[in-house]
């Protein structure tokens, strides 16, 4: 039994939200996750029933650690490229200052909101739509409407984009070091694709669109395209 | 339903190489989830190769050039096959030899009671 096309686009949409879709194997995983979908739909299950079962099989712990390993063989090249440029810098004493000050302007260590409440961590929590257990890949950040929402580090706008089942309307931003940062459920994008950005700009508002509660503020960190716990790169941490 | 592994991953990863590279040289080419497949029904589904590690195993050993790997669309989903290289073909049977001779020492190793005297 082969699947629909938008069944297809419902497998990819989950996977998306399992914290999959940057890898360059997405397809891959896109491809295997509905052959054992199709598997189940030959055992008699329903589209739905046999959705839950590829996923419950995959799980988060297969989940984390297939990015694990594959994030390590990405970095494989990366490595390389970071042990000449640290090479390069031992010789010029001075290259580690200005490296360092770069290195503050590039990494996004401050909060993207002047004030703010966290009502929502980075880890495992309950959605508050469907009430399932899932990750949370960022932290929320409770906030006025209409905000402004500051750029964390010096970047290139990568995406401008809205996404009104998840994200809302959203920026990413692209940083040195391969940090990314991304700013969503805004009520405003102030800035282009393309635009250059540094430390404090303000690039949109807070706002409510997308799969939200309430004005707030969505704030992902992504370093060699995983993403982290914001608050563990925060300057005063 | 799904159980989980039967062996020890510490096991599994340590023949993952080998299972991939004998399947290969069974079958011209293969995607990932045929090879969970034929895995599961030659071992009688007594061993269950996780996603996490065959994908990044597969990758591994394309970067090695062992592998080889052709993109197919079918309908709206890219399928991956992987197949043996020429180098892949020659290490997958020296690879299958060494593995048997390996587990044939085990055995003896695990089965010999020290003598005593
Ligand atoms: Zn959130």
């Amino acid at each position: 039994m082969s699947l629909t096309e938008i069944q297809i686009i419902i497998i990819e949409q989950e996977l998306r939200e399992s914290g999959l879709d940057h890898l360059p194997l997405f397809d891959e995983m896109v491809d295997h996750i509905c052959c054992m979908v199709e598997a189940n739909l030959n055992l008699g299950c329903s589209f739905q029933e046999a959705k839950q079962l590829a996923f419950e099989k995959l799980g988060p712990k297969e989940i984390n650690e297939y990015q694990k390993q594959t994030d390590f063989l990405l970095q494989q090249n990366k490595i390389l490229m970071k042990r000449i440029t640290v090479a390069v810098c031992f010789i010029a004493g001075a290259c580690l200052m200005i490296s360092s000050f770069l290195y503050a302007q590039n990494v996004p260590s401050i909060m993207p909101l002047s004030n703010y409440e966290i009502t929502s961590t980075f880890g495992m929590r309950t959605d508050p739509y469907t009430k399932e257990k899932r990750q949370h890949w960022g932290i929320d950040l409770k906030a006025p409407m209409g905000t402004p929402v500051l750029a964390t580090a010096d970047g290139i706008v990568i995406t401008v984009e809205n996404q009104p089942n998840g994200y809302g309307k959203y920026v990413v931003i692209e940083h040195e070091d391969n940090y990314q940062t991304r700013y969503a459920q805004l009520s405003e994008q102030n800035v282009a694709v393309g635009s250059k950005v540094t430390k404090g700009k303000v690039i949109g508002l807070v706002g409510s669109s997308g799969r939200s509660t309430g004005p707030h503020l969505h704030y992902e960190v992504i370093r060699d395209g995983k993403r982290i716990d914001p608050i563990s790169i925060l300057e005063d941490s | 339903m799904y159980y989980c592994l039967m062996y020890r991953n510490e096991w599994l990863k340590g023949s993952l190489k080998t299972i991939i590279l004998k399947l290969l040289s069974d079958n011209s080419r293969m995607y990932g989830y045929e090879i969970t497949r034929m895995v599961e029904d030659l071992s009688e589904n007594n061993i269950q190769l996780t996603e996490g590690a065959l994908y990044p195993a597969l990758h591994k050993l394309e970067s090695q050039g062992l592998l080889r790997s052709e993109k197919v669309n079918i309908g709206k989903r890219v399928r991956k096959y992987y197949s043996l290289t020429t180098k892949g073909q020659a290490e997958a049977s020296k690879n299958l030899e060494e593995y048997f001779g390996f587990v044939r020492t085990m055995i003896v190793l695990l089965s010999n009671k020290p003598a005593t005297t």
